[in-house]
């Protein structure tokens, strides 16, 4: 079963979960270290990387939010009170817009700075916007507040499943572990 | 004294006529850039992808006559701090003492030391490239066409930027940053009267 239910999330859902939160974590890393490197051969492998991950981030989030709409979402614990429904509704729709914003800015820098780039070493990425200084600059803020707004989400999201796991302790975080499964629940 | 004078009178007037004609000869055809109508571009390659540029002042000193060869001769000084590779953050980068050096070198120079036939309207100008301190014997394949007044000489040569030390340290290999540099040229020339 690779789909959703209305009480679990399907293999593909979780794939797309645990992957693209691993890639996200990869490019803090990888965005930060090539911003502050010298100059060199290693800053442009560092940002190849950076720029090519963003890619495909942006890819598997295309993939995951249609996968999203063609399946059923697992329902929120019953007793889960109408405010805290209406934060996590807001909360996962601001984290799929900045998985979204976030390549996008990038692409807009790199397309303002008119740098060549294949993503991956493979294949040239057409550039969005026109070479254009002024709009490199304001895309690079724009990208850095970008990146303090999805740390802020992230950080509220793995609070939030941390507080479902252990202070609510309902399956809200479990049933998006990988290898959890409805029955196995059933079966303890 | 008189028989002197007889015999080394037409003597000087050969010698004066001869070095008239030799003069004559030396001079081929002038030719002045006109900078509106030239351009000097070239094609780097940045992970693959070109990655063009070019200098946007630069000037041709040119005498040259197909009839006349051996007389012929091409200068082409190069301002490299008129480079233009569309891209703020590349054109800051070239400008350090690892590729271009403009704290150094400002002119690059290409003085011709002979100019063959390589077929129709195909020409081969042979001579020394001067950038960044390092000198290269370089041919530059051209094409020919004049029309009346005015000429277009127009070519590309391939250049290994690591030869003049363009791309220095850990710049000097092919990733991401490619070791051959494609030049082209497209100089519109006026013959000057």
């Amino acid at each position: 079963m690779l789909r959703n239910t209305n009480l679990a999330w399907g293999p593909v859902a979780k794939w797309f979960h645990w992957s693209i939160a691993l890639l996200i974590f990869t490019q803090f890393a990888l965005g930060w270290i090539a911003v502050s490197f010298r100059l060199s051969p290693t800053k442009i492998q560092l940002f190849i990387w950076h720029k090519s991950i963003g890619i495909l981030i942006l890819l598997l989030v295309v993939l995951r939010l249609t996968w999203r709409f063609l399946n059923p979402s697992p329902a929120l614990p019953a007793d889960t009170p109408r405010g805290e429904r209406v934060a996590a509704r807001a909360s996962h729709g601001l984290l799929y817009a900045l998985m979204v914003a976030m390549p996008l800015s990038g692409w807009v820098i790199n397309s303002a700075a008119n740098i060549p780039f294949r993503v991956f070493w493979w294949l040239p990425l057409p550039a969005i916007v026109v070479p254009d200084k002024a709009l490199e600059q304001i895309a690079k803020q724009v990208h850095f507040a970008l990146f303090v707004a999805i740390v802020a989400v992230v950080v509220l999201h793995v609070a939030a499943a941390l507080r479902h796991h252990f202070v609510k302790r309902n399956d809200v975080l479990v049933r998006m572990w990988p290898r959890w499964r409805l029955n196995r629940e059933s079966m303890d | 004294m008189n028989r002197w004078i007889k015999i080394l009178l037409p003597l000087s007037l050969v010698f004066v006529s001869a070095a008239g004609t030799a003069s004559a000869a030396v001079v081929a055809t002038e030719w002045r850039m006109d900078p509106a109508a030239s351009r000097l571009t070239f094609r780097a390659s940045y992970q693959g992808e070109p990655a063009p540029g070019s200098f946007k002042q630069f000037d041709t000193r040119l005498r040259f006559d197909p009839a006349r060869l051996k007389e012929s001769s091409l200068q082409v000084n190069v301002k490299l701090t008129s480079v233009d590779m569309g891209s703020g953050d590349i054109d800051e980068a070239i400008r350090g003492p690892e590729w271009f050096d403009f704290g150094k070198f400002t002119e690059a120079e290409f003085r011709s030391t002979d100019i063959k036939s390589a077929g129709s309207d195909r020409y081969v100008a042979r001579g020394t490239f001067r950038l960044k301190g390092a000198q290269q014997t370089v041919e530059v394949p051209f094409t020919w066409k004049a029309d009346g007044k005015s000429a277009t000489m127009a070519g590309d040569v391939t250049l290994n930027r690591t030869a003049f030390g363009i791309g220095t340290g850990e710049w000097a290999t092919a990733d991401p940053i490619g070791l051959d540099v494609k030049v082209s040229f497209s100089v519109r020339l006026q013959r000057v009267p």
